[in-house]
């Protein structure tokens, strides 16, 4: 009785359920499946066919734009990993962002956070910011794994009390509450001077960026650190009955993101050139769509790296692209969100199981 | 004998919750090189005591001596470096991620400080597998592996930690005959090198097979310590209840009559469930019998509708009826008891009333609000007829043990006033006291000339209750035997038919 149509039972006792769609509906599964690239290739199509430059001189702004933004999705994308969310990216970032402009301005600078105080060796600066969003992503990390709070919640809550330290920050001296511009050469060097490859001109942040992806790839898939976070976001019982530390790797991977939130502040304050209050300000809901489109799911233990960068490209591809068509930037945001949408709704297609 | 002659001792242990005493002065002594069994019925102190001895739990008084040494661990990570690992019933895996990372999760092998070494983690899973002959991918994604394949993963972890003691807590609930008689030669071969292993099963004829020794708790005490040779089953179902439990099974009072319904070429669109055809009768008891993945399961969800049908029709009294999802098959008259209780029956923090009028709340409808009354007459029903012990309507029903959480469930149904009952496993996890009133109200149900379903792996039970028993094998249906006559051999070998 060998001759089992439908299903097979092999020795180790795996039943394979064969496949039983028709034909038509496997090709439709695999277009809705793979519906985001599609979509974004005719899109690309599209406008190139409209505007032949698009081509040319659309990949350098979208590699700067990607780059301005993929440290943050690194940082929030752990923390969906562990089945949480972090609404106060944007504003660690904003909050760094005006630490480093204040302490970087120039000394003839009409208004000045410290008025008497030259400014500081950048180095001191990169060191002293770091340090800020390590403390906020650890204080994020300790309420959510000590009292199990939801990090909604947590992060909701240091959001409001960051806007309020950024606010109180930017009346310090002579500021008044305004932007804090004049930022020294140096500092501003630093982040976007260039580096010239063929006929693109490559600013220093985006290699940053790229140093950035690297690092978190290898901690995400070759460190204790990064299996823990999977182990923890897929099944936190199984880690803790197997000896993970649970409440160290959620701790350390807030602190992480928090870093990387800090470091994305310093190079947003350089490359915008004078942040204020609102900088940062729905950074971070940008970044959780951009993981969410590239796979790094809610459901938790599941993501990438690659799938996060891939997030933020495509992110910024469609606003590049609409753009280019001049659609209105009021339409923009009704496109983005549809595309957010369809993305998550295909995404949990894959992980609903089928009875 | 020899002091050290035991490699763990474990002494006078108690350990107290509000208001309970859940041990009490409980002894187990295991010696080297031997495997002792620990039996008692759900609730006896088994699992607390096993997690006195992992620090899960601290006890409050009592000593624990491994190779004559005293010790308390703070948790389970300190048990398993010392030698102390266990095999847990309930699978706590990461679904998502590789076999490999599963068994060294929380002691990767490193390179440097933080970082894995990917090539020896596989290598050292390769080894260890092939040295207790498992066939498993280590780069395997565990949630793709059926449950037997993870329970062995499981065994293989617990003895990757080079243990002087491991404890098996129902490690072949799930496990296939010949699955069983692998890990029975593991454990043999760790007996020979000297490791003392504690078995946890209801399973009374493994117990008696693989044991040497016999300790019994009941209600958190112990009761006794007896060489496995000189005990019988009755023996120890008797020490276990504390009294006389003269018929395992009541009297079968009930008596089929004519087709109630009909399933005809019934396959599955996501499983393997292929082309099964059958008959019910009123009042009668269907069994479904088979290993795991033989299809049972599926078979009662296909017919509930929770399952999408690839194939095959549904005939109630004479009615073609569609079933295209639980809501209608309730309406048409269906009631299903899924399989496991607490992911998919219970509302574990909802109180005994919301469990029991869940599925019929239609019928509370006064104008545009839920009649409280009627729900509180109803559950006080639920309560009584299925005698649910239970303080109060509003206690929460994960609060009560698994029987009462069962009956109220099975009320949930009886509500909804069904004609066929779908019973995936109705005994799971229900201690031989609670067993013989969940047989009895299966039986008077049938008495009211209701069809049943009952789905059940263990097969003593099946030939006890049922009339019919049906016999799946691979997704399809290998044959059909009548209760009375048929042998748990007979069985066996249908069920092997199309594996």
């Amino acid at each position: 009785m060998k001759l089992l149509k439908g299903k097979k039972k092999d020795n180790d006792g795996l039943v394979t359920v064969v496949d039983k769609r028709s034909t038509p509906k496997k090709i439709l599964d695999f277009v809705i499946n793979n519906a985001l690239y599609f979509m974004i290739a005719i899109l690309v199509i599209v406008v190139a066919i409209q505007y032949p430059l698009f081509l040319k001189n659309a990949p350098l702004d979208l590699l700067k734009r990607t780059a301005a933004y993929v440290i943050m999705a690194l940082g929030v994308g752990g923390i969906i990993v562990l089945t949480g969310t972090d609404l106060s990216a944007g504003r660690i970032m904003g909050l760094t962002s005006l630490v480093a402009a204040s302490l970087l301005q120039k000394m003839d600078a009409p208004n000045r956070v410290f008025p008497e105080m030259e400014a500081w060796p950048i180095i001191v600066v990169i060191l002293l910011v770091i340090v800020i969003g390590a403390v906020i992503g650890a204080f994020n990390g300790f309420f959510v794994a000590k009292f199990d709070l939801h990090p909604f919640i947590v992060t909701l809550s240091t959001q409001l009390m960051l806007y309020g330290f950024m606010l109180i920050y930017l009346g310090f001296g002579t500021n008044k509450g305004q932007n804090i511009a004049h930022l020294t050469d140096a500092y501003k060097g630093l982040i976007t001077n260039t580096v010239k490859i063929g006929s693109w001109s490559i600013p220093n942040f985006v290699w940053l960026s790229i140093i950035m992806i690297g690092v978190m790839w290898f901690i995400w898939n070759k460190t204790t650190l990064g299996k823990n976070m999977y182990a923890v976001g897929s099944n936190p019982e199984a880690a803790k009955v197997s000896g993970v530390n649970v409440l160290g790797t959620i701790v350390s991977i807030f602190t992480m993101a928090g870093v990387l939130y800090s470091i994305n502040g310093f190079v947003e304050a350089a490359r915008v050139g004078g942040p204020g209050a609102s900088a940062g300000s729905n950074a971070e809901l940008d970044a959780i769509a951009a993981c969410v489109i590239g796979g790094v799911s809610f459901v938790g233990g599941i993501g990438k790296i690659s799938g996060i960068v891939i997030g933020v490209i495509l992110l910024q591809l469609i606003s590049v692209a609409l753009q280019w068509m001049s659609v209105s930037a009021n339409l923009v945001y009704i496109i983005k969100g549809a595309i957010i949408l369809f993305a998550v709704t295909l995404d949990m297609r894959k992980y609903i199981a089928k009875k | 004998m020899a002091k050290n002659d035991y490699i763990l001792e474990m002494k006078n242990v108690s350990k107290a919750f509000p208001g309970v005493q859940a041990l009490d002065k409980v002894n187990l002594n295991v010696r080297r090189g031997s495997v002792h069994a620990l039996m008692g019925e759900n609730g006896a102190g088994k699992s607390t005591l096993m997690k006195c001895l992992f620090g899960t739990y601290s006890r409050d008084e009592g000593e624990i001596l491994i190779d004559g040494q005293p010790v308390s661990f703070a948790n389970s990570k300190q048990a398993m470096e010392n030698g102390v690992s266990m095999v847990h019933q309930e699978l706590n895996q990461v679904l998502k991620r590789n076999v490999m990372e599963n068994i060294w999760l929380g002691r990767f092998p490193k390179v440097l400080p933080g970082v894995i070494n990917h090539k020896k983690m596989y290598d050292d899973t390769k080894a260890l597998f092939e040295d207790l002959e498992i066939d498993i991918d280590p780069k395997a994604i565990t949630s793709t592996l059926p449950v037997s394949m993870r329970q062995m993963m499981e065994i293989a972890k617990a003895v990757s930690y080079n243990s002087k003691i491991i404890v098996f807590d129902e490690p072949t609930s799930s496990l296939t005959e010949a699955e069983v008689e692998h890990l029975f030669k593991i454990i043999n071969r760790f007996r020979d090198q000297g490791v003392g292993i504690v078995y946890i099963s209801h399973k009374m004829d493994e117990i008696l097979r693989i044991s040497d020794d016999i300790t019994i708790m009941r209600d958190g005490k112990w009761v006794s310590t007896t060489p496995a040779k000189e005990m019988t089953m009755d023996l120890i179902i008797k020490q276990m209840v504390g009294r006389e439990l003269t018929n395992r099974f009541p009297p079968k009072t009930n008596k089929p009559s004519e087709v109630i319904m009909k399933v005809e070429n019934m396959t599955g669109m996501y499983n393997q469930l292929k082309d099964v055809s059958f008959d019910l009768r009123k009042g009668e008891v269907l069994g479904v019998a088979g290993l795991d993945g033989a299809g049972r399961t599926e078979l009662v969800e296909c017919i509930f509708g929770y399952a999408t049908r690839y194939s095959g029709t549904i005939t109630l009294n004479g009615k073609v009826v569609k079933n295209r999802n639980p809501k209608e098959a309730k309406k048409n008259g269906f009631a299903l008891l899924t399989e496991e209780r607490r992911a998919t029956g219970i509302f574990g923090i909802l109180s005994i009333r919301q469990n029991a009028v869940i599925s019929n709340l239609k019928s509370y409808m006064t104008g545009f609000w839920l009649s409280d009354k009627k729900q509180k007459s109803d559950t006080d029903w639920v309560i009584k007829s299925m005698s649910v012990k239970t303080p109060t309507q509003e206690t929460q029903i994960r609060s009560l043990s698994g029987g009462n959480q069962q009956k109220v469930i099975i009320g949930r149904w009886l509500l909804t006033n069904p004609e066929v009952l779908l019973l995936d496993e109705p005994t799971r996890g229900i201690d031989v006291g609670a067993k013989y009133e969940i047989y009895q109200l299966i039986i008077n149900l049938a008495n009211d000339n209701k069809g049943i379903i009952m789905v059940s792996s263990e097969m003593p039970e099946l030939l006890g209750v049922c009339d019919r028993i049906l016999v799946m094998s691979g997704g399809r249906l290998a044959g059909e035997v009548d209760a009375k006559t048929a042998t748990q051999e007979e069985i066996l070998t249908l069920a092997a038919k199309y594996v």
